[in-house]
């Protein structure tokens, strides 16, 4: 039950599917994939605010965004968008539910694969189902000074990769506890998507108790 | 010579006949398509449901479930039915919601969503349009679900495809897990597979149904042995009526043919007389099959069922022959003296009950349904046939057979059958009690739902339910429908209905539609929408105006602008190229063929808020109004109106029929005493027998009024038998009696055996004809000699 071997089974095991991924940074692994779901579950049921901001290569400025995030193990997830326009995105088990300009929209998860497989990604991250992403993505964690984690998702399918380049989770661990603090999402066209968690305060004026 | 040649002559006409017939039906189809038992001309709106039932949509798709093993197992099943049914010609179309069917769709929408999206208008592509509709789009992808619309954006900044996406997603369709579709509990997998044979054919539909079980059954062990394959479906309740009517008519014939055989053998314990006494019946039922074959495309197996019932007279042609035929036999030494004095003294009466029993069968050709006219066909040219061989083959072979006398037997319940008549008094309160049962039930009698008729597995009904409930797709009950000379006419007509059912969808009177327009406009509005699309050079200007206060500019839509441009100049899409996409299953459902001279025809399907809200149907009829063809159905209403129409026309004709009986009898017995002696017994068994199911509980159908046309025409024969012959001379007249009375009591034991075991059927149509028909005789049999007149006024000494 040494840390090394167990971590490097278990990445060798995709790896020997991908052998273009062979060469791992096994010397960085300090930790656990286990202890990071396990810190991240931890948290159970929790809300944090968001501020998100995309870099399209299409616009000629960047979106900002922001709003409250809420999750709740094994598999809810609320993004309620507060600003520039109020949206609710809720997903629970395998169906999503979108609300905007007081239209809610069903679809079932696997109906909607590009977006559904971000979103789900998302709720793994935050709930710590980090063993559901397994399936998709090769899982890279680091330990970064100070407590620091991050952990990079690579996808596994030509199909994701075929969209996204990259998933970047950066955190820091608190009593036992994992915080998420920053997601980016690297699309494979180069556009980005930044989501920062927990920021205090800035937005103070939009965290007024708005219901859709 | 003329002695000789006669009976030649007769014998090679009826072989040729037979030969010809029997020729004749290995030419014909056999179905078992209860939509036979539907009206032939109905209304406007019945004749569409009824081509619905037939050859619409739904009756040649069929639901399949995949259960047991785990939940990746039933996916890669599915993956795999699905892969192995895609390209077999037996079907149209096979779906189960993989993602290779959705990106086909998705690929179809956005390949022409300039044609498609019903936003595209003048307004939608002039600079104000545009600045909106980007704008909006650029909003949308500052959203949480921008990470989706992000890909389409840059090709689609209007965002048709999300408004397509919309609107095509009114009724939340089946769930999905591991890419297919599942029910909601994810313990079945759902495919739907539309059969390529038309919804009649229920051989092609069987065929079908076999090319899903092999291709599941060939990879099942490969998967998981656990695998189990429901199939469910429309198609599913005709294969399995037709293949229970089929075993069931089989079985129930040889315990019938078998019993009747006995009883037979042991009256004229000869088996060459056995033989020769199912001479008429067999003849008439290869003829009867023969001409319905000829008259119909093809013969419903219920026609064949009812070869049974049509045996209970039939076979009492010769019963009547051969022991009637003995008399004489001591005064004569000649032997066709026996045959003559039987065409004399016997034959004007057979013929009469013959007649009888035409006419009550002719009832039958007038009720304007198929299926009855079928067996109103056969069973007049049947009888018909078997009453010919009687009259002119059975006197040709009948001498040469030497058989027992069962005079003796007659001669026993001489006595028995006498004192019958003291209980007319009796007789006649049960009938008048009878009458008062059937007066005071007469609201709860007849059945007047369509669903008595086919005879349909409960366990078959539930899995469809089931299936269906899963795959969100309940059987609609509110259609709308309208017509035109072609599909465009037609589809043009469903845009105007669609107008109207926004409006009433906005005023909260509706919760949602689905019109096949929304999936294929008309090609005038695709037409019209193409030319709301501007030109490449107008685009590029009116983009350079739109975009100036977004952050997005002209150059970098390159794609949308060459999109436009494109599908500007495009074909229009019809329903060829949908195919293969989940798009044409739904398109096509809703636009049935037109067939031969029959207009076109778009179905619009309704949907209520939730099923315990009824439809205002009267106010949403005015309001479609406007639209000439629109006609709005009651599916439920509709079909149960239609069986009412049904019941009420079989009714009237049998009514008809009856009161052509009365006229009959008085025109030839020239006396209304016999005639009402000769009816009294049939009706008083007809009533007694409606009292009998009415106290029991059971409703009937119209199969048991042709049960009861049967009790009429056997009961006729018995009456006309039992009534005094006029000129009698007292001489041989208690021997005639004796024998009449045998063969009465012989006819009427091989109809209640051969009745009374279709009574246990499980086959509606079967069982309601026996339990019809095996007491009526019974009744009518007792009735006729309980009000049989004594013209002398004297028992029969021994």
């Amino acid at each position: 039950m040494t840390p090394i071997p167990s971590i490097a089974r278990r990445l060798l095991a995709p790896a020997l599917l991908l052998p273009g991924l062979l060469c791992l940074p096994l010397p960085t692994l300090a930790i656990e994939l286990e202890t990071l779901a396990a810190a991240l579950a931890a948290r159970g049921a929790d809300s944090t605010t968001y501020e998100q901001t995309r870099y399209l290569g299409i616009l000629d400025e960047p979106l900002e965004s922001s709003g409250r995030l809420a999750f709740e193990p094994p598999d809810r997830l609320v993004q309620e968008q507060l600003a520039p326009e109020p949206r609710t995105l809720i997903l629970d088990g395998e169906e999503m539910t979108y609300s905007a300009a007081g239209r809610e929209r069903v679809v079932s998860l696997d109906d909607s694969p590009q977006g559904a497989a971000l979103a789900a990604s998302l709720r793994g991250i935050l709930n710590g189902q980090v063993e559901a992403l397994r399936d998709d993505y090769e899982l890279v964690l680091r330990e970064r000074a100070g407590d620091g984690w991050q952990l990079n998702l690579l996808p596994l399918t030509e199909e994701l990769a075929d969209r996204i380049r990259r998933i970047e989770v950066i955190g820091q661990f608190r009593d036992q506890r994992a915080e998420v603090e920053r997601m980016t999402l690297e699309f494979a066209n180069g556009d980005r998507s930044v989501m920062r968690l927990g920021v205090p305060a800035g937005d103070a004026p939009d965290r007024e108790p708005t219901s859709p | 010579m003329t002695r000789f040649l006669r009976p030649t002559l007769v014998i090679g006409l009826w072989l040729s006949v037979l030969l010809l017939a029997v020729y004749s039906i290995t030419q014909t189809r056999f179905t078992a398509d209860m939509s036979a038992f539907l009206p032939a001309s109905p209304s406007p709106e019945q004749r569409l449901l009824v081509d619905q039932l037939q050859q619409g949509g739904i009756s040649r798709t069929f639901l399949i479930g995949i259960e047991g093993g785990t939940v990746e197992h039933r996916a890669e099943a599915s993956r795999r039915l699905h892969a192995a049914l895609a390209n077999d010609p037996a079907f149209t179309s096979v779906q189960n919601g993989d993602a290779g069917d959705r990106e086909r769709a998705r690929h179809v929408l956005f390949e022409h969503r300039y044609l498609l999206s019903p936003n595209v208008t003048d307004e939608r592509f002039s600079v104000d349009g545009l600045r909106q509709a980007i704008g909006q789009s650029i909003a949308d992808l500052n959203s949480p679900l921008g990470d989706v619309t992000r890909e389409l954006f840059p090709r689609d900044p209007t965002g048709e495809m999300l408004a397509l996406i919309d609107g095509q997603s009114t009724g939340s369709g089946p769930d999905r897990c591991c890419g297919v579709w599942t029910g909601a509990e994810r313990s079945t997998m759902l495919l739907v597979a539309q059969a390529s044979a038309s919804g009649s054919d229920t051989d092609g539909l069987a065929r079908a149904v076999n090319r899903i079980e092999a291709a599941f059954h060939s990879m099942r062990d490969d998967i998981a042995p656990s695998l189990r394959l429901v199939i469910a479906g429309s198609p599913m309740f005709a294969i399995e009526a037709r293949d229970r009517i089929k075993a069931e008519v089989t079985l129930f014939t040889t315990i019938s043919v078998v019993l009747v055989t006995l009883v037979l053998l042991l009256a004229y314990r000869s088996v060459p007389v056995l033989l020769a006494g199912l001479l008429p019946v067999g003849s008439g039922v290869a003829v009867g099959i023969a001409v319905v074959g000829l008259g119909f495309d093809e013969v419903h197996g219920i026609t064949i069922g009812f070869g049974t019932a049509l045996m209970g007279e039939a076979i009492d042609y010769s019963i009547y022959y051969f022991v009637q035929s003995r008399q004489g036999e001591r005064d004569t030494t000649q032997p066709g003296s026996t045959s003559r004095d039987w065409l004399t003294t016997y034959w004007p009466t057979v013929r009469l009950g013959l007649l009888t029993s035409l006419i009550g069968f002719a009832a039958l050709l007038f009720s304007g349904f198929p299926g009855l006219m079928q067996i109103g066909l056969y069973a007049m040219t049947g009888l018909l046939t078997a009453a010919l061989v009687t009259r002119f083959v059975l006197p040709i072979l009948g001498p040469k057979l030497p058989r027992a006398d069962i005079a003796g037997l007659g001669r026993r319940l001489a006595r028995p059958v006498a004192s019958l008549r003291r209980l007319r008094v009796p007789a006649a309160l049960l009938g008048g009690l009878a009458v008062i049962v059937l007066v005071w039930q007469h609201d709860g009698l007849w059945r007047d739902t369509l669903s008595g008729l086919a005879p349909i597995d409960p366990r078959l009904e539930a899995t469809d339910a089931r299936l269906r409930d899963e795959l969100g797709s309940p059987s609609p009950r509110h259609l709308v429908v309208v017509r035109g000379e072609d599909r465009e006419a037609a589809l043009r007509a469903a845009e105007r209905v669609t107008a109207i059912l926004d409006k009433e969808i906005e005023a909260g009177r509706l919760a949602g539609y689905r019109s096949p327009t929304s999936i294929l406009p008309s090609q005038a509005t695709q037409q019209a929408r193409q030319g709301a699309l501007p030109t490449r050079e107008e685009l590029e200007r009116r983009l350079d105006t739109a975009l100036a206060d977004l952050p997005v500019s002209t150059d970098r839509l390159g794609g949308f602008v060459d999109d436009v441009v494109r599908q500007r100049e495009t074909d229009l899409i019809d329903l060829t190229a949908l195919e293969g996409t989940p798009l044409w299953l739904a398109a096509s459902g809703q636009l049935p063929e037109a067939s031969g001279t029959d207009p076109s025809v778009a179905m619009i399907t309704l949907r209520t808020a939730d099923s315990s809200t009824p439809l205002e149907t009267g106010a949403l009829r005015e309001a479609l109004s406007p639209v000439e063809s629109a006609v709005l159905i009651d599916m439920l209403a509709e079909s149960n109106r239609l069986y009412g129409r049904y019941l009420h026309t079989t009714l009237l004709v049998s009514l008809l029929g009856a009161a052509a009986i009365v006229l009959l009898l008085l025109w030839v017995q020239a006396n209304p005493r016999h005639t009402l002696r000769t009816l009294l017994p049939i009706t008083l068994a007809i009533v007694l027998v409606l009292a009998g199911h009415a106290l029991l509980g059971g409703q009937l159908t119209l199969l048991h009024l042709v049960g009861l046309l049967l009790v009429a025409a056997i009961g006729s024969n018995y009456a006309l038998f039992f009534q005094p012959r006029p000129n009698d001379d007292t001489g041989i007249d208690a021997q005639r009696d004796a024998r009449t009375l045998a063969s009465l009591t012989l006819a009427t034991a091989t109809t209640v055996c051969a009745f009374g075991v279709l009574a246990f059927s499980h086959v509606p149509v079967l069982q309601a004809i026996g339990a019809t028909v095996a007491p009526g005789a019974l009744a009518a049999w007792l009735l006729a000699a309980i009000f049989a007149d004594t013209p002398n006024a004297t028992t029969p000494d021994s």
